[in-house]
């Protein structure tokens, strides 16, 4: 066994020789240090998911934290024995690093990266979990031209950009105990786009204001970006922003404050996801035969509203995070009339009468107002089953009024 | 004294090293990190909740897709999910079968197919021929099914491998295999009857390759409308089996059965290890030979890969990809890895 050699100073030299059982010492150190890491460092990091330190997320509580917010500046390709570099960015940490066109990252904080067996283990979401405290990470780098292996320290701190501010209240404005704030970057380059986040994080209610940090992923160039937030409580919009504010740079840190009100106060459309989950009201979407009273109970919550339907539609209950999906979608801007639309029109539903579209719009019709159709009314809907090319969300979409 | 203290550097060195080669061989003999646990996560959707579908440009124009009835209401989702965010783009779904979406892709007649089962290199290399180049495909996400048999058979497990399948067709065979549930149970010479949705179906081809191994099923499989129509023809077959969804499995008379796997299982998806109840769903695109991909196609695959799209796919009791899965999809799609 001999000596790697020593890089440029940014290389820390390790004690493992070239060739192949220089790969199995490698192999050895990533898994051992993997091992030692896993004890020292219990996941609770990922805890803190795209936000700040003590961020939560209540429905959907994402693994790695902040991905995207580490770049090193390379193109990879992954591979059984780690992550080929292909390209090197000018300017980027990866140059100030040494990494070079040819060489392999083995390892990230002692982790192996590229495919390990059967799976993949991202270069980026391994950048994202391993960071310490201080925003710095150890790659384990096989060297290209030499096959040296490596300890190569990098340092993101200077590099990542983030927003950051508190979240007050109009006065009035009150978020139950058991409600969370969310906050997010949206891309605001189209109007259509007013719904599509970039990142979102999480944070407990509570006494306001409330601090908050969104460290940014990288960002498209020529995109305009803004920052809103909300309060949710069982599945129901309480408080919102009026309207994202934009942020003025993408390249440099940022501090936004933001008001949030009473969401039914402020009268923002259904279209732009920050509306309170309206309840359907009025007159059936299509006219005709069919008459559809579809209306949820206005005494429940959102979340209690969506176990009914499924225990009613598909006659049990809820699996495990049935409801969060759903709930899910509509903190995503659909309304309690689109998840009612997807459950009556879900493959199982569909299943359960065979495949049959003549039990299947019989069933949905018994669904929706208990009791069989009529002939005629049977005619209009097998009608509308086909106008819809025989897609079921469309088809049922078509029965039940739109959320206002 | 310093003997002493000599043999117990010496000795500690030595428990040091055999840990770490222990460590370092049971990791690599399971094909793990030894850090993370080989199961899904908790809410299979946390860990994607920040993968957000991100668009480019706004893009407009036809998009058709055709396919898998498995994958029908996923994809109904997906169309009101990007139109949401395209509203100029329209997207047409044909709910046809695997075997038809992938010949409506080779025709040129659909621009995504959908497919409930892999895809043959005899097929591919067909399509490749009439296409001038190869259809890419992709995993999008998984249907997880149960075995499932009579409520009365008592059999405890189904031993399998990818080589063999599960089910015997009794002669010449080796490692011989079972035609009656006699040789796996105490159920006196009844004979196996596999039940399952009609030729032509991804699910049914999948269950003809899960039954009978690489040689494929001998036996006759009863054909049945619906998915349901099988559970429920097997909850009246004494010796009935099936594969089929937990929605399906969870009808009275019907008993569900693990697989015993035998070997290893070497995954039909990149940058995935599941074990085969975790039925891959696929959808394949024709990407240009050269330059750029068309727009719409490319924020389309994007937002099925993302977040949202991998949400509508819950939505309908389907099972999501996993971060890593998904970023092997993107590699495979031939799409830069900037990191």
């Amino acid at each position: 066994m001999t000596m790697a050699t020593c890089r440029p100073k940014s290389w820390v030299p390790i004690i493992f020789s070239n060739g192949a059982l220089g790969v199995l010492a490698a192999a050895m150190l990533a898994i051992l240090s993997g091992v030692l890491a896993d004890a020292d460092e219990p996941r609770t990091r990922d805890d803190s998911a795209s936000g700040a330190p003590g961020a939560q997320m209540s429905y959907l509580r994402p693994a790695p934290a902040r991905p995207g917010a580490y770049r090193l500046g390379i193109n990879v390709q992954n591979s059984p024995v780690g992550v080929q570099v292909i390209e090197v960015g000018s300017g980027t940490l990866a140059k100030s690093a040494g990494l070079e066109v040819g060489d392999t990252i083995v390892a990230v904080g002692g982790y192996q990266v590229g495919y390990v067996g059967e799976r993949l283990f991202d270069l980026g979401d391994e950048l994202a979990r391993r960071v310490d405290v201080s925003e710095s990470v150890t790659l384990l780098v096989r060297h290209g031209r030499t096959g040296d292996l490596a300890n190569v320290p990098v340092q993101f701190a200077s590099a990542t950009r983030s927003v950051a501010g508190r979240l007050f209240s109009d006065g009035k404005a009150r978020l139950p105990a058991s409600g969370v704030l969310v906050v997010r970057v949206v891309d605001v380059t189209h109007p259509e786009w007013e719904n599509v986040s970039v990142v979102q994080a999480q944070f407990p209610a509570g006494e306001f204001p409330v601090s908050y940090q969104l460290v940014l992923p990288t960002l498209a160039s020529g995109h305009r970006y803004a920052v809103d937030a909300r309060g949710e409580h069982g599945g129901r919009i309480v408080l919102q922003t009026s309207q994202p504010t934009p942020l003025a740079a993408v390249d440099r840190d940022q501090q936004v404050d933001l008001v949030l009100t009473a969401a039914a106060a402020t009268g923002v459309s259904s279209s732009t996801g920050l509306a309170p989950v309206a309840r359907p009201t009025g007159p059936p979407a299509a006219s005709g035969l069919v008459p559809v009273a579809a209306t949820p109970s206005p005494s429940l919550q959102p979340r209690d509203q969506i176990d009914q339907w499924i225990r009613a539609y598909l006659g049990r209950p809820p699996r495990n995070f049935e409801t969060d999906v759903w709930v899910a979608e509509l903190m995503r801007g659909r309304s309690l009339s689109s998840v009612q639309a997807g459950i009556l029109s879900s493959t199982e539903l569909f299943e359960r009468v065979s495949r049959s579209p003549d039990l299947y719009v019989a069933e949905v019709y018994r669904l929706l107002t208990g009791s069989q159709p009529s002939p005629a009314q049977f005619a209009d809907l097998r009608k509308r089953f086909d106008q819809a090319l025989g897609v079921r969300l469309q088809f049922v979409e078509g029965l039940i009024p739109p959320s206002r | 004294m310093k003997t002493n203290s000599f043999f117990a550097a010496l000795y500690l060195a030595a428990v040091t090293a055999s840990v770490i080669l222990f460590a370092a061989a049971a990791g690599v003999a399971d094909d793990t990190r030894g850090d993370d646990p080989p199961a899904a996560p908790e809410n299979p959707l946390a860990e994607l909740a920040t993968m957000e579908y991100r668009p480019t440009s706004l893009v407009k124009g036809p998009l058709r897709l055709a396919g898998s009835s498995t994958l029908e209401q996923g994809a109904a989702f997906w169309a009101s999910g990007f139109m949401q965010v395209h509203p100029e783009a329209t997207l047409t779904i044909a709910r046809t079968s695997t075997d038809a979406g992938w010949q409506a892709l080779v025709d040129t007649t659909a621009d995504v197919a959908l497919l409930s089962r892999g895809i043959t290199p005899a097929e591919i290399a067909a399509a490749t021929t009439k296409l001038g180049r190869p259809p890419v495909i992709i995993a999008v996400g998984f249907d997880q099914l149960v075995w499932i048999v009579h409520e009365k058979n008592p059999v405890a497990a189904l031993p399998w491998n990818p080589e063999t399948g599960i089910i015997p067709d009794g002669a010449g065979r080796d490692p011989p295999r079972w035609s009656t549930w006699t040789d796996a149970a105490d159920q006196a010479s009844v004979p196996v009857q596999v039940h399952g949705s009609e030729p032509g179906s991804g699910t049914r081809r999948y269950l003809e390759r899960l039954v009978g191994g690489e040689a494929g099923w001998p036996g006759p499989i009863t054909g049945h409308d619906s998915i349901t129509a099988a559970a429920e023809a097997i909850a009246a077959d004494r010796g009935g089996l099936g594969l089929v969804g937990m929605a399906a499995a969870g009808r009275p008379g019907l008993r569900r059965v693990p697989l015993e796997i035998a070997i290893g299982v070497d995954g039909d998806v990149r940058g995935s290890d599941r074990p085969p109840n975790f039925r891959p769903l696929y959808v394949a695109v024709v990407p240009p030979t050269e330059g750029d991909w068309p727009p719409r196609l490319r924020e389309f695959v994007s937002y099925v890969l993302s977040f949202p799209g991998q949400l509508d796919l819950a939505k309908d009791s389907l099972v999501p990809l996993s971060r890593g899965e998904i970023h092997a999809q993107k590699e495979r799609l031939g799409w830069p890895i900037e990191r």
